[in-house]
């Protein structure tokens, strides 16, 4: 009210303002009214709200790409690296101990397949390190794989020459092997022991990160709306004192401030709508259906690896069968093995698939299992029944297994159809987590460049008020 | 040996003091005139009582000693003679074949080594010779690889299922084993381990002659199967550091090859297994302890008398006898590479055992 009452009607102030020019110096200095300097004042505190506005909206938006950015460069490239390389050794373990169960010299293409799966392990191991920099537990993780790897080779080489002289000896090498590949897990007191587990571990490490990142990527950025608010309850009530003081209803230049900030809010919010839509569907289509993808293989190789193990131990590794067919105790209590929980990661993928190629997929790869489950059963029957020959032959796919049903043919139809089904997932997270991506770009550039429109808006809108003062 | 994955010798803590009285059931086999067919196995108990021989120990047999084998006085039959209906032997006759459980994992003993189930060995020789002895002709017989003393799969659980007739995997006959819960009767011994140090050959490329009690003081690591009566010998003679345990005992050699360990303790039977792996290897010529009568298991059934046990003690009897190519003497040479030292004996007592 008494700013009201202090104001001078538009008329006088067109006036004074057209004579003071003519008078410089001190007068017209004194003689300007002080509605004048608060104008200006509120002139540089909106200005300064406009530039801070785009400033703190700006750097959200970084904050935002940053975040996805972290995820998918660090975080994401060890856990494609670490998976890699779980991958490469699970099936190097499977295909050695497959290429064991062979007599006299290893078939050449699993020879192959063993060394293409070493070389891929390095590869990824060396890009894993690269990536890993000053990250102490993924550097530690890394450490442990690279400094064991050549010891499993060493022991896998002693094995394979010993059992070309048909020394027996050679099976505890491959077992020593094998074990110091499988490894034990974590547990809540001990860390993870062997080559597997310290993969698993830097690949668990890396997702909190990436899911941490993802996190801040998914954000409306608080900052920038408690800015932006802010600035917008100024311009309003700079509006409303303006509009009631003068006897304009609208000052355009305030108007359009205004109008800009409600653009660059329904920008940025739309923005990351659109993005954390995309990053949603990334990572039901994609990511999870990867990473469950991914779990199944594994325990496929596990289950072959587990096969080929107690088939070869003739009496002496039967543990391995029980690792893969699972332990009813005592009390009737159900531990699942390898079997059990391939069969439910395959259902899991199976429901998880978003499309009709996926699920197509998924349903293939557990029709798979389920053959080879069958397979499997049925070679242990052999084995049981002291047809061992017949049992080797069906886990081989040789003789009179080379044509018809066998568990090695099961196997690698499973391999063939979850390689597939990865690929398809893979694609699927790559499209979404890119267009996720591509929904913010642009927004910093326009968010700078509403700040600037709000400042000029402002500087023209009041300057011309301040005008009719001088 | 006691067992296999990781129970080998478990609780085999008293051995017995050997005395070498299968001369007895030599004399005894020899002694019935129709051979063969004909012989007759006197019963331990009977004849190898305390101070039934001079050099029999003064002290009792523990109750689970020589009396506690099943022995037999019955004749061993022929081919075609009757047998007792309804037994062991009538079922295997009827079948046409005996099922032998056997390890393949016992290199020189039991083992695969073409991996195409054509085992061999000296166990397998001595399986092969109780279906011959039964059929008269070789090839009746069909092989089963058993865990040994696996509890749900081992040989008790497949004797006791019937899925095998006999036995024959390095097994010690051992007290728990002829009178605990998984109950089974034994044969008399058709070899008796001791236990043994297996290192590396000496500079002189000579076995070494070290024994366990000269390692003291050298810090030399001795690997033996997980809870083991060897580990404890180790542990009681070297201190707990001097032990190293490992699930199986050919991890040993793993071990010995890859120089974690320097020196390996446990059954002679092993031992030469190794050996015959490792051309750098070698039992260390140190004489060896702790007797271990290994026998033929067959299946306990306290109502259905074993008609088997008897005939495999006399085939046994009848073939330390024999001179020719099927003989014990030979067969030893042939999958042991070595002539026999001794004859295997039927100890005075057992050892207790697990």
């Amino acid at each position: 009210m008494t700013l009201a009452a202090t104001g001078h009607p538009p008329t006088q102030a067109v006036a004074a303002a057209g004579a003071a020019p003519a008078t410089p110096g001190e007068p017209a200095r004194s003689a300007r009214p002080r509605t004048d300097r608060r104008l200006a004042r509120i002139r540089v505190v909106l200005v300064v709200g406009a530039l801070l506005f785009g400033a703190v909206g700006i750097y959200g938006v970084q904050v935002r790409t940053d975040g996805a950015n972290d995820a998918k460069t660090h975080s994401g490239v060890l856990i494609e690296q670490a998976e890699q390389i779980y991958h490469s050794l699970s099936d190097a373990d499977a295909t050695s101990t497959t290429m064991y169960l062979h007599v006299g010299e290893a078939p050449a293409n699993l020879l192959q397949q063993y060394n293409t799966d070493l070389q891929n392990a390095q590869a990824a191991l060396l890009a894993a390190t690269k990536e890993a920099g000053g990250d102490a537990v993924a550097v530690k993780a890394l450490d442990q794989i690279a400094t064991q790897l050549p010891q499993y080779v060493k022991l896998n080489a002693t094995a394979a020459a010993d059992n070309l002289i048909g020394y027996p000896v050679g099976f505890r090498y491959l077992l020593q092997a094998s074990n110091l590949m499988q490894g034990t897990s974590a547990t809540a007191t001990a860390g993870p022991t062997g080559i597997l587990p310290w993969a698993q571990n830097l690949t668990d490490t890396e997702a909190k990160n990436l899911s941490a990142a993802e996190g801040t990527a998914k954000q409306f950025p608080v900052p920038m709306l408690v800015v932006g608010l802010l600035f917008l309850a100024a311009l309003v009530v700079v509006q409303v004192q303006e509009s009631r003081r003068t006897n304009r209803v609208f000052s355009p230049g305030l108007l359009a401030a205004t109008a800009a900030l409600v653009v660059a809010f329904a920008w940025t919010g739309l923005d990351i709508g659109v993005q954390n839509g995309h990053e949603d569907k990334a990572k039901t289509r994609g990511s999870d259906q990867v990473s469950v993808l991914a779990t199944a293989r594994i325990l496929s190789l596990q289950g072959r690896t587990e096969e080929m193990l107690t088939l070869v131990g003739r009496g002496t590794a039967d543990d391995q069968e029980t690792d893969y067919a699972g332990v009813t105790a005592a009390n009737g209590t159900y531990t699942p093995g390898t079997e059990a929980d391939l069969a439910t990661a395959l259902r899991q993928a199976y429901e998880l698939a978003t499309d009709a190629t996926g699920s197509k997929l998924a349903a293939a790869a557990a029709t798979d299992e389920e053959a080879w489950h069958t397979q499997h059963q049925a070679l242990r029957g052999f084995d049981a029944q002291n047809q061992y020959e017949k049992a080797v032959d069906s886990a081989l796919g040789q003789h009179d297994f080379a044509t018809a049903a066998s568990a090695a043919k099961s196997f690698n139809a499973l391999q063939n159809d979850l390689a597939q089904a990865i690929t398809h997932a893979e694609t699927s997270f790559g499209a979404e987590a890119k267009d996720g991506a591509g929904a913010v770009a642009g927004l910093e550039i326009g968010l700078g460049v509403l700040a600037l429109l709000m400042a000029a808006a402002v500087v023209r809108g009041l300057g011309r008020r301040i005008a009719e003062y001088q | 040996m006691t067992t296999m994955n990781g129970r080998r010798h478990r609780g085999l803590r008293t051995g017995g003091v050997a005395v070498v009285v299968a001369a007895v059931a030599l004399s005894a086999a020899c002694s019935s005139p129709g051979g063969a067919s004909k012989a007759v196995m006197p019963r331990p108990g009977q004849d190898v009582a305390p101070g039934g021989l001079p050099n029999a120990p003064k002290a009792p047999p523990t109750p689970c000693g020589p009396s506690a084998t099943a022995a037999a006085l019955n004749a061993l039959p022929g081919p075609n003679d009757p047998v007792a209906p309804g037994g062991t032997l009538d079922k295997i006759r009827k079948r046409g074949f005996l099922i032998a459980g056997i390890d393949v994992n016992t290199e020189l003993f039991g083992y695969d080594p073409q991996h195409n189930n054509n085992p061999q060995g000296f166990d397998v020789d001595m399986a092969k010779a109780v279906a011959r002895a039964i059929f008269g002709a070789d090839g009746h017989i069909q092989f089963r690889v058993v865990t040994l003393a696996d509890p749900t799969t081992g040989e008790f659980a497949q004797l006791h299922a019937g899925n095998i007739d006999l036995a024959v995997e390095t097994t010690t006959i051992t007290c728990a084993r002829m009178e605990g819960a998984n109950r089974m009767n034994f044969s008399n011994p058709y070899y008796t381990a001791q236990l043994r140090l297996l290192m590396p050959l000496g500079d002189d490329g000579n076995p070494q002659k070290t024994s366990l009690a000269q390692l003291k003081g050298t810090g030399t690591k001795v690997c033996a199967t997980l809870n083991s009566t060897p580990v404890d010998i180790i542990k009681k003679t070297l201190g707990d550091s001097a032990a190293v345990q490992v699930p199986n005992a050919l991890d040993c050699l793993a071990d010995l090859q890859q120089d974690q360990v320097g020196a390996i303790y446990t059954d002679d039977a092993l031992l030469r297994g190794m050996a015959s792996q490792d051309p750098h290897v070698a039992m260390t010529t140190a004489p060896g302890g702790q007797d271990q009568p290994y026998g033929i298991a067959t299946n306990f059934d306290p109502k259905t008398p074993n008609d088997l046990t008897p005939f495999v003690n006399t085939v046994l009897a009848n073939m330390i006898q024999d001179p020719g190519p099927n003989g014990w003497r030979s067969l030893f040479a042939k999958d042991l590479g070595s002539q026999p030292g001794s004859l295997p004996v039927i100890p005075p007592a057992y050892p207790l055992g697990s």
